[in-house]
């Protein structure tokens, strides 16, 4: 593919990858001020 | 050819720093906050449709008592932990068309009610309720009633231990009830200073006017507690109270310390040789004019009563 073609593709793919991990990060924010402390300790690794 | 081979390497690459990015976010946060134990349990701290009253397959004591409330039936309220006492309570002695249900919340006009320990003090001071079934408030909530002009009765109907939490995998198993007054102080930083591995201690409080937080404050006395002490690369210790960890949650990921070398079960609570142990109370007004109040709190007190309060795994009053 040219190289035209390619940066565009490669824009849209790290801007999913973005916007995914963004969510991730989101969730965990958002279920870190919401989970129990019995969840929490189970929840060690 | 050459050069598409290199593009596609080049998104694959992208894609897989992004998916190993994520993993790691995955396992080392989100694992630990992920909801566990379903929606209900996750807003309510409770399932209340496990336990409900009238329930073919509920999970209360189920008790046919004599004594009986057909009218001005005390509305009751009360703390997640104890929401299967009080629903057992209902269950026996209030009218089966009191109690209504709409499949999340208890419909205004129920007899029975659900708020968690902060709505239930709040409604017991506002007039909202009439009894509430809690451990002792927070001073706060004490100065609300002041501010209200709401004189509060306290009785006592049962005992439950005030428990501490690790993860089953924290090769502690016991602390002295010095040694988590200085956790909860900010004294100790790693769990290796009490016989734990190197690892940072995460000491996990909750809202201010929850039972268990109204529990921890009192444990701690004069001592202030650290705020903000949380890790997540470390190890946590938490508090709840015994039955809630043993027969609510039902977590084997977690296990509750024994405190002072003495564990926390019924045969420890009741010889008085665990250190922590927290009255369970029947709280009202004292200017409730509803005369089933006193009536039905001295039932609670009854060999029935009492029944109920150790058949769903509590402590009673001797």
């Amino acid at each position: 593919m040219s190289d035209k073609v390619f940066y565009r593709v490669l824009a849209v793919v790290l801007a999913l990858c973005v916007l995914f991990t963004a969510g991730m990060v989101g969730y965990t924010v958002y279920a870190h001020r919401n989970c129990s402390i019995i969840g929490y300790i189970a929840g060690e690794k | 050819m050459k050069k598409l081979h290199k593009q596609i390497l080049a998104l694959v690459s992208v894609v897989l720093v992004f998916a190993l990015l994520n993993l790691s976010i995955y396992n080392v946060f989100t694992y630990r906050v992920i909801h566990r134990y379903g929606e209900e349990m996750q807003a309510k701290s409770i399932t209340l449709s496990e336990y409900l009253p009238f329930d073919e397959d509920s999970k209360i004591v189920k008790l046919d008592s004599d004594f009986k409330l057909t009218e001005n039936l005390p509305v009751i309220d009360g703390a997640a932990a104890l929401y299967p006492i009080f629903s057992a309570f209902v269950n026996a002695v209030y009218p089966e068309d009191s109690v209504s249900f709409n499949g999340t919340d208890f419909t205004e006009d129920s007899a029975l009610q659900y708020h968690n320990t902060r709505g239930a003090y709040k409604g017991i001071v506002d007039g909202d309720i009439d009894i509430a079934i809690c451990v002792s408030p927070s001073a706060e909530q004490l100065a609300y009633a002041e501010e209200k002009g709401a004189e509060l009765c306290f009785v006592p109907i049962g005992r439950e231990a005030f428990v501490f939490l690790v993860n089953k995998k924290n090769p502690v198993d016991s602390l002295t009830c010095e040694e988590v007054r200085g956790i909860y102080a900010g004294e100790y930083q790693h769990w290796s200073e009490l016989g734990g591995e190197h690892k940072r201690i995460g000491a996990l409080t909750r809202n201010a006017g929850s039972g268990s937080q109204s529990a921890l404050v009192n444990f701690m006395g004069d001592t202030p507690i650290k705020k903000d002490y949380d890790t997540f690369l470390g190890s946590a210790i938490g508090f709840s109270f015994r039955f809630y960890v043993e027969g609510i949650v039902e977590d084997g990921n977690v296990k509750m310390l024994s405190l002072d070398g003495v564990y926390p079960d019924r045969e420890n609570i009741k010889n008085g040789t665990y250190p922590i142990v927290n009255e369970i109370y029947a709280v009202y007004r004292a200017d409730n004019e509803n005369l089933n109040v006193e009536a039905f709190i001295d039932w609670m007190l009854s060999e029935e009563g009492q029944s109920i309060v150790e058949g769903t795994g509590y402590t009673g009053i001797e």
